[in-house]
């Protein structure tokens, strides 16, 4: 600045030398005050000086190639030059040369003034903030005294590590070395910690080393003692901590104190939410194993002093006891147990059930006919067989699966052997495809006798007869159309045109569908033929009301029936085989179900218990 | 138009079929005649459709999907039911024992795996459900029915009893006629809605 002062000094006695010295004193008129001053004070000695200081100060300025020029071009025309300078630039000359620099004392005095003013503010700031952090310790150490624990310095809480928090280092990896060798104080401790707790942790941690960073240069007790208390378990009241924490510590320092008290407020809040942060773990460890979680619950409740649980959340957490504890090995334990207990029940059962039925035939003692009174429909059938003539056309329909063979078969037998002993011409038929050897199968079984050899040569099996229901109904309008060409022919029943020109119809069905087709298709072209029903037992309920309207003329049904039956006819053939043991099964069942309704009874006077105790 | 034919044959043969089932015998031969279409079309329906089961099975073979296994022996055991039909007959002694002897030990083994279930099923019945309305009117009456069945009171030879055994009997008249009433109406309504045009089993 100065080089550039004198450089427009020289340039302006250039210009000042260019000009008639008489055109001076006009000039002189329009300074300002101070110059006139200086123009009139010593001009005498610093026309003296003038000259030195000019070639001072081009000697400072070539460095620059402008002002090297500037005095290349004076050179010539300084000797003029020094004669003609004026007073006042003289007098700024030489108070520029005696001068250290261009600052002069007024900028001095305010530098001085601010440097003394920094220092008296550094002192208050410090003292402040020593005040703050001093109530800080006396509040922690209230705090401390009045939870029932001594407070804890660095070295103790590095010793000391909860049994809880422990385990659960120990459950996420962190081994006990390095999580005790954690330096607490550093700021990147979490760091070491696991992902889990090393997140909250880090944060817990920007927080302190805020609150570090901020105040002083070393450590304090107040952020030991935020610590002391586990950044760990400051995770679950962080966003509270760190709001707190988060107070701009520097703005004024008139808010210091306030700001303190406040932080002094938010640290009261935070310590008495650490005390119940021990309980609320249990949703914190809900990630953890199960034997984990139960022993760490109760290791937490014996060891460590800190932890304060309310009733409801101590029930809450045996309740988590009990269902980590009955997880799994009970459940299938006790399935097993029913497992095997259902098992050996069906054994037995089946055992009885097998038993019963097997030894009648073991037995040759009871082979007793069946004694009792034959009941009406099946009278009225008997009644029917017995005027039949010799040689009388019967249409046998074998509308039953093979499933129930056994049953029908049964039935059926002492019919057949009555029909065979009439002597009457047996036509068999069946809507069923398997009732075509059925059919064959219930002759074979029924005519074992020699007797009925000729009437066994004689029966005629039509076959099946396609399209169910409607293959019924075209069988009644036109029987010998139903069935393909020579069929008829060949089956010596040219008397027989239709339905109606059988002397009896009897239909061997085992579903209540079968029948109704039958009766609802075919009966209605039967004038002077009457219908017959052979059905087993489960459907002979249904079969009543066609017999009680008259559309059937009689009925055969159930093992029972047919004994009867038997028995009227003077024969003890099925007796002797099947009727005790289709007693004894039946009486097994009874029994069972007996037991049951027993049972029964005792499942609910223990359901009512259980409702009482409820209440 | 495909509907409107398909409406107007059903609801034509459907009234046809009626009108001759009323003026029998005079129409018996026309009765007869769509009958007999009738039993054709059905057929020739119950062939496509073993056709279809069969080609059904033979590509879960040729994919190997999961039980292909059985499909292989419902082929093979249609094959070898549908030859012994062709080449020996079906009225055959043979033909028909062989059938017997594998149809009939199967299905009624089944039955009496089925009694036996339908007797833990009572017992598990009370265990369960205890004494309740329902409970106590089904096994009742099952004991009851089962006991009458057994035939001890029938031995007695007591009229009095024999007329009490007979009014047992029929007990499940009413409960019969009811059921087969609803569905009589059931199959009579379905009729008027076929005939109608309201209920197209045929397809739209």
């Amino acid at each position: 600045m100065r080089l550039g002062l004198a450089s427009a000094l020289n340039a302006l006695n250039a210009e000042d030398d260019n000009v008639s010295g008489s055109l001076f004193p006009e000039a002189e008129k329009d300074l300002p005050d101070l110059l006139r001053d200086l123009h009139e004070e010593n001009s005498n000695d610093a026309r003296t000086r003038e000259s030195s200081s000019v070639s001072q100060s081009g000697g400072a300025d070539e460095g620059s190639g402008q002002n090297d020029n500037a005095a290349k071009d004076e050179q010539p025309a300084e000797p003029e030059a020094g004669k003609d300078i004026p007073e006042w630039l003289k007098k700024v000359r030489q108070r520029v040369g005696d001068e250290g620099d261009a600052y002069g004392d007024l900028v001095k005095k305010v530098s001085a003034r601010d440097s003394s003013l920094e220092e008296d503010v550094d002192k208050e700031l410090r003292r402040q903030f020593d005040d703050w952090i001093g109530r800080l310790r006396s509040d922690a150490q209230q705090e401390a005294a009045r939870d029932g624990f001594e407070p804890l310095d660095e070295e103790g809480l590095q010793g000391e590590v909860p049994a809880w928090l422990r385990y659960l280092r120990e459950s996420k990896g962190v081994s006990p070395n390095l999580a005790e060798g954690m330096d607490r104080s550093a700021p990147n401790a979490g760091e070491k910690l696991p992902d889990w707790l090393g997140d909250t942790g880090e944060e817990s941690q920007a927080a302190t080393g805020k609150l570090k960073a901020e105040g002083t240069s070393g450590e304090n007790e107040a952020t030991q003692q935020i610590r002391l208390r586990g950044s760990e378990e400051l995770q679950e009241h962080q966003p509270l901590a760190e709001q707190e924490y988060k107070t701009d510590l520097v703005t004024e320092p008139e808010d210091l104190g306030a700001q303190a008290a406040d932080i002094s407020l938010g640290l009261d809040d935070v310590t008495r939410q650490m005390q119940v942060s021990h309980a609320s773990l249990g949703g914190a460890t809900s990630g953890l194993s199960s034997q984990a979680v139960e022993e760490g619950f109760w290791e937490e409740r014996t060891e460590h002093p800190m932890l304060r649980v309310a009733r409801s959340q101590r029930s809450r957490a045996e309740l988590l006891k009990a269902l980590v504890a009955a997880e799994g090995k009970p459940a299938e334990k006790q399935a097993a147990q029913r497992r095997r207990k259902t098992w050996l029940f069906r054994l037995l059962l089946a055992l009885l059930l097998l038993t019963a039925v097997i030894f009648p035939f073991l037995s040759t003692s009871n082979q007793t006919p069946q004694t009792g009174t034959l009941p009406v429909e099946a009278q009225a059938l008997m009644d029917s067989i017995n005027a039949l003539e010799s040689g009388s056309p019967v249409l046998i329909v074998t509308d039953y699966q093979a499933g129930f063979s056994a049953e029908m078969e049964q039935v059926a037998d002492p019919l057949i052997r009555h029909l065979a002993q009439k002597q009457v011409q047996m036509v068999l038929l069946s809507t069923y495809p398997e009732g075509v050897w059925l059919a064959e199968r219930l002759l074979d079984v029924s005519l074992t006798d020699d007797s009925f050899s000729q009437v066994r040569e004689q029966a005629v099996n039509l076959g099946f007869l396609p399209g169910g229901r409607i293959g019924l109904l075209s069988y009644a309008v036109d029987a010998q159309a139903s069935f393909a060409e020579g069929v008829w022919e060949s089956s010596n029943l040219g008397n027989i045109n239709h339905i109606n020109d059988f002397s009896m119809v009897l239909i061997l069905a085992d579903t209540l569908d079968s029948a109704r087709s039958w009766l609802e298709q075919a009966g209605p072209s039967l004038i002077d033929t009457p219908m017959f029903m052979v059905s087993s037992t489960q459907e002979a309920a249904m079969m009543l009301p066609y017999l009680d309207s008259g559309q059937l003329a009689g009925m055969l049904s159930g093992v029972q029936d047919a004994g009867l039956y038997e028995t009227a006819l003077g024969d003890t053939v099925m007796t002797s085989t099947i009727w005790s043991a289709y007693q004894a099964g039946l009486l097994a069942m009874a029994t069972l179900i007996l037991v049951g309704f027993v049972i029964g009874l005792e499942s609910n006077a223990r359901t009512k218990q259980e409702e009482e105790q409820k209440k | 138009m495909k509907k409107v034919l398909a409406i107007i044959t059903a609801i034509g043969v459907g009234l046809a079929v009626v009108v001759a089932y009323f003026l029998r015998p005079l129409l018996d031969p026309m009765l007869g005649l769509l009958l007999q279409w009738g039993i054709i079309l059905g057929s020739v329906a119950a062939l496509v459709g073993i056709i279809n089961l069969l080609i059904m099975h033979w590509h879960k073979i040729r994919q190997k999907k999961e039980h292909f296994v059985f499909s292989f022996v419902v082929l093979l055991s249609f094959a070898l039911s549908f030859m012994g039909g062709i080449v020996l007959g079906p009225q055959d002694g043979t033909y028909i024992r062989s059938l017997a002897a594998l149809q009939v030990p199967i299905e009624v083994s089944l039955m009496a795996l089925l009694a036996l279930t339908l007797t833990y099923a009572g017992f598990q019945f009370f265990r369960m459900r205890g004494w309740t309305p329902l409970s106590l009117a089904f096994g009742i009456s099952a004991l009851l029915f089962i006991i009458l069945d057994i035939g001890f009171f029938q031995a007695l030879e007591l009229p009095f009893v024999d007329h009490i055994i007979e009014f047992l009997k029929h007990l499940p008249l009413a409960g019969g006629r009811g059921i087969l009433i609803g569905i009589s109406l059931g199959a009579f309504l379905t009729a008027l809605r076929v005939l109608f045009g309201a209920e197209r089993p045929y397809g739209e």
